[in-house]
């Protein structure tokens, strides 16, 4: 229970890796706020985290829009008295053209910005915190964008390293750890239409992109990470991007 | 205990970073092989552990003897049975070797040292079905730093030949269910920074005005025996193939 009596904010925590965080911080002792626009996926995740005996609760948040994040940091200390930990892993779709460009950025870079935003005054309160920003492989690599129209991706998850490595050197003092996790390939709701192909996505990872593990990783496999690095088992690890892809970065 | 019923060889578990992956891995409940050189160093690792009520052995090793290396795994196996988790964190000094000796000296320690140790246990946990090697590097393993003379760069030519050694197993042995990364600590107190510690400020000059560490602090030894637990366990199961730097965000700059 490494994560006993702390509190936590998981935005994006209603579907996909956002998800596997609430569970895993849960199941460490966590109480956990999940914010989302997605509410029913929420309800079944907070269902799941209380049959397990955990602790959480619900606030709708769309993670673009600064006063819903700021509502969403300020419910949860309402509720639970603090805030100890934020995950920033709100995510969603968008095409490879002008206007998903422009989405990608509101949603991958400034979106965890509004996030840290608002929850660092809370964490200085605190005394302390750990943020933990959900990046990806294209935010410390190129990504299989064709067009200079899909480079929001890599752009805002490039972007979100820069936060999290700034934020560390800033608040190291302060007892604040800021690490990003950047997975690989997860199945996930962004990846859901590659891993639910005829061939269950095994072409892609065992050909295309020969990942060593030769398989997709398991939500579970970036949830875990994020409540060790939430934990004081990584007390001295921050403003590092932990790269969690079955090997395909070692190349 | 996310280490339950694993057995793990701690190679220089005697002392420093080496003892703290010892009892963080027996903490969760690994059985642990504790080899080191000094049989004084690695009789306190295995005390320190069943008072807490964990398991462990010493075994004596000489991780620059390729026949000692070997004998330690076979130790390993033939008292627990297999072996599932190796971390190599064995160092020392050059004592006073000069010149040209004194660099060999260093790449026998801190490079060769883990290669045999990889070469006796990756058979052992293909027998297995699945392994996990942790290799200790250090910053010195992905970045560079002034030294006095050629002759001192024998550790940073170790530590970065040790994580070319981790990367590549990693990519060799992924599809048999092994995982292989590094660990890069920063300024962590132990033997071999001591002398930096036993300055009149207790080395922090070194931390806040040279360094200029943002966590404003040296790391405690069990601030990288506990990566090393996490590296072992499942909760790590799609890491693979990289230098987890625990450094208090010196290499955030």
């Amino acid at each position: 229970m490494k994560l006993q009596d702390r509190a936590a904010l998981v935005i994006g925590g209603s579907t996909g890796l956002g998800r596997a965080c609430a569970e895993a911080c849960a199941a460490e002792g966590a109480k956990v706020m999940i914010a989302d626009i997605n509410q029913p996926a929420a309800e079944e995740n907070l269902a799941r985290i209380r049959a397990a005996g955990g602790t959480g609760a619900f606030v709708r948040c769309d993670a673009t829009d600064e006063e819903q994040v700021k509502a969403a940091v300020a419910a949860t200390v309402a509720e639970f008295g603090k805030l100890d930990i934020l995950v920033n892993s709100a995510g969603g779709p968008s095409e490879p053209d002008n206007e998903g460009w422009h989405f990608c950025i509101d949603m991958f870079l400034k979106a965890p910005y509004y996030a840290c935003r608002a929850a660092l005054p809370e964490m200085e309160k605190n005394g302390k915190g750990a943020i933990i920003n959900i990046s990806s492989l294209s935010g410390v690599t190129g990504s299989l964008a064709r067009v200079i129209e899909g480079t929001g991706y890599p752009a805002a998850k490039h972007g979100v390293i820069g936060i999290t490595k700034t934020l560390a050197l800033a608040y190291g003092k302060k007892n604040i750890r800021v690490n990003a996790i950047c997975p690989g390939y997860i199945k996930s709701e962004l990846t859901r239409a590659m891993f639910e192909a005829e061939d269950g996505g095994r072409k892609l990872i065992s050909e295309t992109l020969r990942v060593p593990l030769d398989r997709w990783g398991e939500p579970e496999e970036i949830g875990k990470v994020a409540a060790f690095l939430a934990s004081d088992d990584a007390s001295f690890i921050t403003g590092q991007p932990i790269i969690v892809d079955g090997g395909f970065m070692a190349r | 205990m996310k280490l339950k019923d694993k057995v793990v060889l701690v190679i220089g578990g005697g002392s420093g970073l080496g003892r703290a992956s010892a009892e963080a891995c027996a903490a969760d409940g690994a059985k642990v092989i504790v080899a080191d050189i000094s049989e004084e160093g690695g009789n306190q690792t295995v005390a320190n552990i069943t008072a807490a009520g964990g398991i462990a052995k010493f075994v004596p090793i000489d991780v620059t003897d390729e026949q000692s290396v070997k004998n330690a795994v076979d130790a390993t196996v033939r008292e627990y049975g297999k072996l599932d988790t190796l971390v190599n964190s064995a160092g020392g000094g050059s004592g006073s070797r000069t010149g040209t000796e004194r660099w060999l000296r260093t790449v026998d320690m801190f490079l060769k040292g883990p290669f045999y140790a990889c070469l006796y246990a990756l058979p052992e946990m293909e027998k297995n079905g699945s392994g996990c090697i942790i290799n200790v590097a250090s910053l010195s393993g992905v970045t560079g730093a002034p030294v006095n003379s050629i002759f001192d760069t024998g550790y940073a030519c170790a530590k970065h030949g040790l994580i070319g050694l981790t990367r590549t197993l990693a990519l060799t042995y992924a599809k048999q269910n092994i995982r292989v990364n590094a660990i890069c600590p920063g300024y962590m107190k132990s033997a071999l920074t001591q002398p930096m510690l036993d300055a009149p400020d207790g080395g922090q000059s070194l931390i806040s005005d040279k360094l200029r560490i943002p966590m404003d602090r040296w790391g405690e030894p069990e601030e990288i025996g506990k990566v090393a637990a996490f590296l072992a366990s499942d909760d790590a199961s799609f890491i693979t193939g990289q230098p987890i730097i625990v450094d208090g965000g010196f290499m955030a700059r």
